[in-house]
């Protein structure tokens, strides 16, 4: 019996599932041992969930399409406006704080702007134009939303009520299952035919065209999906913040920290933001009492040793250690 | 010529790279189980008319036919499902996936074909080009000649009405050569479809094909049955320099 389940846990595919479930269970009972209102370690656990669901979505078009986005700070921040201006103009009529049509909306705004600004985008050859064009994009929306001050309330932006706020345990759990849900919607997409074509697209585009790869329709769909959960992301961010403003949701850390932490875990593998999310996260957390803020540069140039000196992630670390043994 | 035959028909190509005309208005048909042999000397436009057939690249003028249909200009992946496949001069597999997933997405990608489900398809193929106990490993672990094998196979797994071979000899071994050669004959007597040969051993193409075609400097200069094009004294400058005066 002990030796079927431990071969069942040693097949590669199973192996992800059962970490995850088993994760999952050792989280999801966690509250019931500490202080949820007053200790940090939920906090940071909440944190570490927000970065997996945006992780998760650059590791999608990134990672497994080979498409370099940057654009998943103005995904975020979208998200979390998006939350924002449907509660404070009363637009769905229904609960708003945690509400699930609200955020879905909310990762469905950004899915909305990754289709128009992908297509044109995605249909160039060259990754370059990708890249540059959605960090452009980023930008735009930080100026749009500064200048808009009718809608977005400028600099200062937007405040949502915040006397709703009863306990930390809504945002635990919410991010808890908005981190299963990222994983399994990444994990169910490239085991299915959809990843088949992302992977050959990543490997060679114009021999994945000629074998009648539709390539423009799987680039733009991996890179909806990673907006979508960066939206939700932002949408769950936006329930913590209660003041929303370039500053905080549009920030570029919410761009270079998943980036970082895809590459650090391992980019294109399943597991790899997870395991970069809460390493990443827990470094972050012990920075910031001694920077206040990471600048940006600093991820940035931590980004770029990480690839140079670790271009396979944590995950790939081990293939490379028993290579090296050969 | 019975025009009812004909599957693949360019009309009057032209294509350019900056100042370098490199078709000048090609005419070129190619029948219904037709293998026809397209050589050259180096830099003639052999593999641009590849690239312009399968829509890598859009013709500056003129105009392709396939089963009677214009595709000029139709994105590659819709090229691809109208039953136009290919392989690259410079091979280019899936490197990091499996032998089976390579042919597996060329099969399932390729193009709708109700009789036969994707699996079963990847499979057959790799029977035919003698790569099934490989099927598991990685593309890149493959020699030279196995992953051009691969990419035959791959051409094949869509089940296409014309396939594009784009020098598949080049760099095998005799050996492997042999083998080659045996593997387009298997399938051509399993399978029907048409077969555009790009090659530089010229004696393989006057051997093996029905019709051959020449290109030189993008210019058609001859166009017929092996033995006629041999004999034409075109061809002939062509490959051996200046006729004697
Ligand atoms: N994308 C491109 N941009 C610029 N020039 C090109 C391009 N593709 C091909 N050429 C040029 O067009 C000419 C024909 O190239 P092509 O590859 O079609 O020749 P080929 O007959 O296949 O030659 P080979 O036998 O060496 O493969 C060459 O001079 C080549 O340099
Ligand atoms: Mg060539």
């Amino acid at each position: 019996m002990i030796d079927k389940i431990y071969s069942y846990i040693k097949d590669k595919r199973h192996t992800n599932i059962f970490f995850t479930v088993l994760g999952a269970l050792i989280f999801a009972i966690i509250p019931l041992f500490t202080d949820v209102e007053a200790s940090y370690l939920i906090y940071f656990l909440f944190l570490t969930f927000i970065h997996i669901v945006i992780a998760q979505g650059w590791n999608l078009i990134a990672g497994y399409a080979g498409q370099i986005s940057l654009g998943q700070n103005a995904f975020f921040g979208l998200g979390a406006y998006t939350t924002a201006l449907i509660w404070l103009h009363d637009i769905t009529k229904t609960g708003y704080y945690f509400d699930p049509v609200v955020m879905i909306l909310s990762g469905l705004a950004p899915v909305v702007l990754a289709i128009i600004i992908g297509i044109p985008l995605l249909s160039r050859l060259r990754g370059d134009y990708f890249a540059f064009g959605t960090l452009g994009i980023g930008q735009i929306i930080i100026v749009v939303f500064l200048k808009a001050r009718a809608i977005t309330g400028g600099a200062d932006g937007l405040h949502i009520p915040s006397t709703v706020y009863e306990s930390m345990m809504p945002y635990y759990y919410t991010g808890l299952l908005l981190a299963l849900f990222a994983i399994a919607v990444v994990y169910f997409i490239t085991r299915s035919r959809i990843g088949f074509a992302l992977r050959a697209i990543r490997e060679d585009e114009m021999s994945a065209a000629s074998h009648g790869v539709f390539i423009l329709k799987y680039k733009v769909l991996a890179f909806a999906v990673g907006a979508f959960l960066a939206g939700i992301a932002g949408s769950l961010y936006a329930y913590y913040l209660f003041h929303i403003n370039p500053d905080s949701v549009l920030n570029m850390n919410w761009l270079f920290y998943p980036i970082l932490m895809c590459v650090l875990g391992g980019t294109g593998t399943i597991m790899g933001p997870v395991i970069g999310a809460f390493f990443m996260t827990a470094i972050f957390s012990f920075g910031d009492v001694y920077f206040a803020q990471t600048h940006p540069i600093v991820s940035g140039v931590l980004i770029i040793l990480v690839m140079k000196f670790m271009p396979t992630g944590i995950i790939g670390l081990k293939d490379r250690i028993l290579s090296r043994g050969k | 010529m019975d025009s009812s035959n004909v599957v693949l028909r360019l009309d009057k190509i032209c294509k350019s790279f900056g100042g370098l005309q490199v078709l000048v208005d090609l005419d070129m048909n190619v029948e219904r189980d037709e293998m026809l042999g397209l050589i050259g000397p180096n830099g003639a436009g052999k593999s641009t008319v590849f690239n312009v057939i399968t829509s890598i690249y859009r013709p500056d003028r003129g105009d392709i036919f396939f089963l009677g249909e214009k595709i000029t200009g139709l994105a590659p992946h819709k090229v691809c499902h109208r039953g136009i496949s290919r392989t690259y001069q410079l091979v280019k597999t899936f490197l990091k996936m499996t032998v089976l997933e390579n042919v597996m997405l060329a099969s399932v990608y390729g193009g709708k074909h109700p009789d036969k489900g994707t699996m079963e398809r990847a499979l057959e193929t790799l029977e035919l080009v003698e790569l099934t106990p490989r099927k598991d490993i990685l593309a890149t672990h493959l020699t030279l000649s196995n992953r051009r094998l691969l990419e035959i196979a791959m051409a094949l797994a869509s089940m296409p009405v014309l396939t594009l071979l784009d020098e598949p000899m080049a760099g095998l071994t005799t050996v492997e050569i042999h083998k080659l050669l045996e593997v387009i004959k298997r399938a051509r007597d399993e399978r029907k479809f048409s077969i555009i040969w790009i090659e530089h051993r010229v004696d393989a193409i006057l051997d093996f094909c029905d019709r051959v075609v020449v290109l030189d400097y993008g210019v058609k200069i001859a166009d017929g049955k092996p033995d006629e094009v041999a004999n034409d004294p075109k061809f002939i400058e062509a490959y051996l320099g200046e006729p004697a005066a």
